[in-house]
């Protein structure tokens, strides 16, 4: 018997393992925690809140064993007391204005407060730590008065300094405590102001302490929505002695986030949990609960099913199809939240025929979009005539083209283009003809929670006017790469959920100078409607200038808007008090249950 | 013997080596400048070199020939640091990796051995069962049951287990190693949270701690259970049909002591390989059910570090996985010669 022929195998086995490491890599090549920047314009569709099954960030974690197993007992209430939330994924990190992904923003926002905040349920701006907030004529220079008295959880002062020095931190490439060679950064700066403090493209100029409760926002331009950017969970405040102290360790796993919240970290749990504590000298009302347990749970059905099992209290992101589970249970609720979302057909102009306005109108006609409503988001939701969702309609055309299903019109105007009996090939810039394809996602997201089904609704819809397509998919990573580069022809299907309230979140976002090259839409008009309207002095005009291009962008239908889907979450009946927020960003202060 | 165990030790070294040259190489024929998936896209190219600079990365590869000490490159950075210890900080959470390790590490071992526990308990038996009543209908039977454990993919099986003994009978608690409100309130001392609950007297630790740990090990058992079962059977069957077997019986020895003692005794060689390999696989992480369950184990965290590009996790993580797995089979090999005398070491 030989006693080498085992070695021998094994280490044939640990070498396959070994090989694998390229292929896991290429698998979630773009899938990587750092890519899922919401308003990101390149990154066509991976916004924050869907993480249903967005990366866990399991390796963010490790517990700070020695430091906090030494707390014997939480500081304040009964452990079994405590809230349990569960996550969608394991943040990156607990420093508010260094992450972009909604796993970690909704854990910072109960840590550190912005300026501002949304009303429940709202995407309207209400104070927070500041008090009042006004701009000069042109909106250039914002003043904030901020609420006194208020303290960070260490003990330190909130003033005028702290805020200065959060901004700095944030927008000033050399600032000393900034900590950017370290590997800091402030990823979001350029997504809404257009560049850091120097850059060509920034908005931002500087900000000044003008007396302990007063700070000054100068910008290089007018920014008519800077209080509701400043609402985002992305300008938490954070202690400037914690950030000293903690230099760019701050937000890791052992040192956690402080800030004047209503919620004080205590402890993160490597791949398992995070735990935070009541703020007891919190200066609103203090939080109804003696503590909150985020839960990582990256699979929308395993917290449907910690939920049903009790271990958890309220969940987001849940599968579509579980709502009428979850409404007809004796112990579960649905929670209702507006949809902040879209869900949209691109057609590649750069392929014939979809260059030509008419085919694309007439596909818009073909697909009858209260048939996938009903048929895949169980009939809630909205339809979408146009990109922005109703929380932004003021600023929707009034006399936008709805495009409702009327396939004699679409017969009538591919007849038009010269495409009387339909068409089932498209053709490239090249001159290569192939097979018309419609590309459907191979994940599930809040706005296409099952994307194949819809996907095979649209190839009836379309097949009934003439329309032959192709149904495709791919790897996750390679579909997003394909779309940013430009190389996916024909139909694809993508959707977006934005984040803050701005029109230019979801318009600037998929029409704007960026998105050029994803499908071939470059409409100059367009560009300069969106960037004015964005910079405009008075809300009359910039909601002028924003429909405006919504006319235009209706008209030339590069995307065809479908559904607004709200997505699911839902509590444990007993739980009181949630009122989610559009943007994710909401207070679990109010929240209750009876344990 | 003494020289063989030395020599098969030191065959560990070039292994590792011929590992870690395969992870560095892999590593950086990836896609992907760590300096831009850490500082985000939009980061200067000051900034990038800067941090390539404090990361090292701004070294020759392999050797360096651009002068000065010619073992001044990465790889040789790697390796020298790795084998005094020095495994890194890890990119994403700026942390030392031998604190993440030893987080992690002692969640994986409590998983791995308790599924292991099952799989050669239940395994050996059922293997030795069926080969002792061959084509009988318990034999099919469990043979059946073995194939079923191979092929039920282990995340489907977790959450009909969560389903029915978490949502249905909630008897079980679905994820997790312990509750949430027993987070903190002890100092680990293995990081096995049994062991800790017994050593700390806590009992209230240990029994939490052991509910959380029945799903999840089940579920992973079923893997090793099925290939332990099998093997068992067919080497069982080998050995019964053999000379000294039936003189045993002959010579009056009761059939459990001649199967046992003789017949078990003889067979164990090919199942303490596969014992061991599946160990070795184990102690790697187990994905799926580390997913599944929410435990924090060292799969998911070496998943997560090849996503995130962070070079340090990935290479000290494999390094140290690759480690533990030839280390186990040096001892299989080694315990051959406890279980069968007749195999002598030279």
């Amino acid at each position: 018997m030989s006693f080498r022929k085992p070695g021998k195998r094994s280490i044939g086995w640990l070498l396959l393992l070994v090989l694998m490491i390229p292929l896991i890599a290429a698998c979630g090549a773009s899938a990587t925690p750092t890519a899922t920047v919401a308003s990101t314009p390149a990154t066509g569709g991976e916004p924050t809140a869907a993480a249903t099954t967005a990366p866990t960030d399991d390796t963010a974690a490790a517990t700070p064993t020695e430091a906090a197993a030494a707390t014997e007992a939480p500081t304040a209430g009964n452990a079994d007391d405590y809230l349990v939330f569960g996550g969608s994924g394991e943040p990156d990190s607990l420093d508010s204005m260094d992450t972009t992904t909604g796993t970690a923003l909704i854990v910072t926002r109960q840590i550190q407060e912005s300026l501002l905040g949304f009303k429940p349920g709202t995407l309207d701006v209400q104070p927070e730590l500041a008090t009042k907030w006004e701009p000069n004529a042109d909106s250039t220079e914002w003043t904030f008065t901020l609420r006194e008295g208020v303290k960070f959880s260490d003990g330190t002062d909130f003033n005028a300094d702290a805020v200065v020095f959060n901004f700095q931190r944030l927008f000033v490439p050399d600032f000393e405590f900034g900590f950017r060679a370290e590997g800091k950064q402030y990823n979001i700066v350029p997504d809404i102001f257009g560049g850091y403090a120097g850059d060509a493209n920034s908005a931002f100029k500087e900000v000044v302490a003008v007396d302990p409760t007063t700070v000054k926002f100068v910008l290089t331009r007018p920014v008519p929505l800077l209080p509701s950017y400043l609402a985002a969970s992305y300008f938490g405040i954070s202690s400037p002695e914690a950030v000293k102290a903690a230099k760019e360790k701050y937000g890791s796993p052992e040192v956690g986030g402080v800030g004047t919240g209503p919620f004080k970290f205590e402890r993160w749990d490597a791949g398992q949990s995070i735990t935070l504590v009541r703020n007891e000298d919190y200066w609103g009302d203090k939080a109804k609960m003696p503590g909150v347990v985020v839960r990582f749970i990256a699979e929308a059905p395993q917290r449907l099913a910690e939920l049903e099992a009790g271990t958890i209290d309220f969940t987001i992101n849940l599968s579509a199809d579980s709502r009428d589970k979850i409404a007809s249970s004796a112990e579960l609720q649905v929670v209702d939240l507006t949809p902040f979302n879209i869900a949209y057909l691109s057609l590649n102009i750069n392929n014939k025929p979809f260059n030509d306005v008419k085919v694309r109108q007439a596909v818009a006609y073909a697909i009858n979009k209260q048939e996938i409503l009903d048929a895949s988001y169980g009939g809630v939701g909205s339809i979408a005539d146009d990109f922005l969702p109703d929380g932004l309609s003021d600023y929707r055309p009034s006399d936008l083209e709805s495009y409702a299903y009327d396939p004699d019109k679409a017969k009538a105007l591919l007849a038009e283009a010269g495409y009387a009996d339909g068409f089932s090939t498209m053709v490239l810039t090249d001159g290569t003809e192939l097979p018309l394809e419609l590309w459907y996602m191979p994940v599930s997201r809040p706005y296409y929670p099952d994307a194949k089904s819809v996907a095979e609704l649209y190839a009836a819809q379309l097949s009934d006017v003439g329309i032959k397509v192709e149904l495709k998919t791919e790897d996750w990573g390679v579909y997003l790469d394909n779309w940013d580069a430009g190389l996916k022809n024909g139909m694809v299907m993508l959707g977006w959920t934005g984040d803050y309230g701005d029109p230019n979140n979801f318009l600037f976002t998929h029409f704007g100078p960026g998105n050029a090259d994803e499908a071939g839409y470059a409409n100059e008009e367009v560009w300069k409607l969106l960037a004015d309207a964005g910079g405009a002095t008075t809300p009359a005009e910039s909601i002028k200038l924003f429909q405006e291009a919504g006319k235009l962008i209706n008209t030339d239908l590069p995307r065809i808007p479908i559904v607004h889907a709200p997505p699911v979450l839902a509590a444990k009946k007993s739980l009181q008090g949630w009122v989610p927020n559009p943007t994710g960003g909401e207070s679990f202060a109010p929240i209750s249950i009876t344990k | 013997m003494l020289g063989y165990i030395f020599r098969r030790l030191l065959g560990i070294i070039p292994v590792l080596l011929g590992i870690s040259l395969l992870v560095f190489t892999l590593l950086r024929t990836i896609p992907g400048d760590p300096a831009i998936i850490i500082l985000g896209e939009r980061s200067t190219p000051e900034q990038r070199a800067a941090l390539r600079t404090k990361l090292k990365l701004d070294r020759p590869l392999y050797l360096n020939f651009e002068g000065g000490n010619v073992f001044e490159s990465q790889y040789v950075t790697y390796i020298t640091n790795f084998a005094t210890g020095d495994f890194g900080d890890s990119i994403k959470t700026r942390q030392a990796i031998s604190k993440e390790l030893k987080e992690r590490f002692p969640a994986t071992i409590e998983l791995a051995l308790s599924a292991l526990l099952i799989a050669v308990v239940v395994g050996v038996t059922t293997g030795v069962v069926s080969a002792t009543k061959r084509g009988s209908l318990l034999d099919a039977g469990s043979m059946i049951v073995a194939l079923l454990g191979v092929s039920i993919p282990i995340f489907w099986l977790g959450l009909m287990m969560q389903y029915l003994f978490s949502v249905k009978l909630k008897w079980l608690d679905p994820s997790l190693r312990l509750d949430t409100s027993l987070h903190g309130t002890f100092k680990p001392i293995t990081g096995l949270y049994l062991l800790d609950g017994l050593l700390l007297g806590r009992f209230d630790i240990f029994t939490n701690a052991f509910k959380h740990l029945i799903m999840p090990s089940l579920a992973l058992a079923t893997v090793p259970l099925a290939s332990i079962a099998r093997m068992t059977r067919s080497a069982m069957l080998e050995v019964l049909y053999q000379d000294y077997i039936r003189t045993a019986r002959a010579k009056g020895l009761s059939a459990r002591i001649t199967i046992l003692r003789h017949g078990l005794r003889n067979a164990l060689i090919p199942v303490i390989t596969v014992i061991g390999l599946q160990l070795g696989f184990l102690l790697g992480g187990a994905v799926l059910t580390e997913t599944v369950f929410s435990w924090p184990g060292i799969g998911r965290w070496l998943l997560d570090g090849i996503l995130a590009r962070d070079y340090p996790v990935v290479q000290s993580g494999v390094m140290f996985v690759s480690l533990v797995f030839v280390l186990i089979n040096t001892l299989v090999d080694i315990s051959y010669r406890f279980f069968d005398p007749r195999i002598q070491f030279k």
